[in-house]
């Protein structure tokens, strides 16, 4: 009975031993073909998911003074009247109101001093599984609640909305001896022409990074 | 072949192939960050801060009273008649575009003009009577026309002391239009001329609004 016991391992180890070595080895490379070579020692990337809140748009931003209530002077009106008292002539229109707006957009960062963050997202990396510099591009897209590409809308009136784009953006680099460290921000312009309403508008930003 | 030899050259095929996966295709990621930002409150106020109503048309006319008859002495002294012109029988025919009143009610248009952001979309206008009377002064003393019964209109809805209306944002094509409307009692404006305000930095109505 012992000897016979002892056959029976010898002969699955000989033969499936190999079969399994032979298995996990495809699997493996098969992996490693699909995925890129990158993967071994992936960039730890992390896009910030908690809201980003832009500081409140001050009046300044828009008009010269930083009050939220203009009145404007149009002048004066000389309309003929008839004796019972009918005016046909119209004393303002509506295209020749004064401007009183220096600008229709202000912008802002996606970091700590223009929010409450302090970074749009976030790329690590360790040197020695990547000894030169990372290069990677970014994309950003913006689009409100409803899907609709490049803007906000406010969040009780979907007819009021901010036109978005971005304008710029920076990386930061805070590299040190062992790792990659980047951090990237987004400066997006929000263009107020078609809001109706004051308060809080709302969307996503989608940022994708390539890195090759 | 066996399946042994088959395995080991499919490990062997990929392990040689695995190094130009990274040349294949990039690698990409994205994440998703909402995004909020929030608008003050803003309003726009535009005015008329003059307004001159200018008559026009003279009322120049004859009236034809009628035939009379009078006794006359062969002296020429008039001793009897049916149809001597007094103060009190008088046609108002001079008057006849007054259609018989002292008092004439007019509407300005378009004196006044609001656009802005609020909370809900709108302010409330509201116009304030400040009783102040126009004067014509001549040789003779002076006349008076007393201004009354200040209202405001929009689009020919809502008269009132007080109404409420869209801000529709600060777009100036979109600025909310609107009139203002008055009585003028002419009783006492016994003289042609120019009727005006006497009294220094006093209006005769002022326009005040508030965002809702």
């Amino acid at each position: 009975m012992p000897e016979r016991k002892n056959t029976n391992i010898q002969r699955f180890s000989l033969k499936n031993l190999w079969m399994f070595f032979s298995v996990i080895s495809v699997s493996v490379c098969t992996f490693l073909f699909l995925e890129p070579l990158d993967a071994i020692g992936a960039p730890d990337i992390t896009f910030r998911t908690n809201i980003i809140k832009f500081y409140d748009m001050e009046p300044e931003e828009i008009f010269s003074n930083n009050n939220e209530a203009q009145s404007v002077s149009e002048g004066s009106f000389e309309p003929e009247v008839s004796w019972n008292g009918d005016i046909f002539e119209e004393g303002l229109a509506s295209g020749d109101l004064q401007t009183v707006y220096n600008s229709l957009t202000f912008s802002r960062w996606t970091k700590n001093t223009e929010s409450n963050r302090p970074w749009l997202w976030r790329y690590r990396q360790k040197k020695n599984e990547h000894p030169s510099q990372p290069s990677f591009s970014l994309s950003y897209s913006i689009e409100d609640d409803s899907g609709t590409s490049g803007r906000l809308t406010h969040t009780s009136d979907s007819g009021s909305w901010l036109e978005v784009t971005v304008i710029d953006q920076e990386i930061f680099d805070n590299s040190n001896n062992n790792r990659w460290r980047f951090f990237g921000y987004a400066r997006l312009e929000f263009d107020i022409s078609n809001a109706r309403r004051s308060g809080k508008y709302q969307g996503t930003i989608l940022t994708t990074l390539t890195y090759l | 072949m066996t399946l042994k030899k088959l395995l080991g050259s499919l490990a062997l095929g990929a392990i040689l192939i695995a190094p130009f996966g990274k040349t294949l295709h990039a690698a990409e990621t994205s994440g998703s960050t909402r995004i909020k930002v929030t608008l003050p409150q803003i309003i726009i106020l535009h005015y008329i801060s003059e307004i001159s109503l200018d008559f026009t048309t003279d009322l120049s006319t004859t009236i034809d009273e009628g035939s009379g008859s009078w006794t006359t002495a062969w002296d020429g002294i008039n001793t009897g008649g049916t149809a001597e012109l007094t103060t009190g029988n008088l046609d108002d025919r001079p008057t006849f575009e007054l259609e018989g009143h002292t008092t004439i009610s007019t509407s300005v248009p378009n004196v006044w003009a609001v656009r802005g952001l609020a909370e809900n979309g709108e302010a409330t206008v509201s116009i304030t009577d400040n009783g102040t009377t126009l004067t014509h002064t001549h040789d003779n003393g002076s006349d008076t026309i007393e201004l009354s019964g200040f209202t405001i209109s929009s689009a020919g809805e809502n008269t009132g002391t007080t109404m409420d209306v869209a801000l529709n944002g600060i777009a100036r094509a979109d600025a909310t239009l609107g009139d203002v409307n008055f009585t003028m009692d002419l009783v006492d404006a016994d003289s042609a001329g120019d009727y005006e305000n006497t009294e220094v930095a006093e209006f005769e109505y002022t326009i005040t609004t508030v965002t809702i």
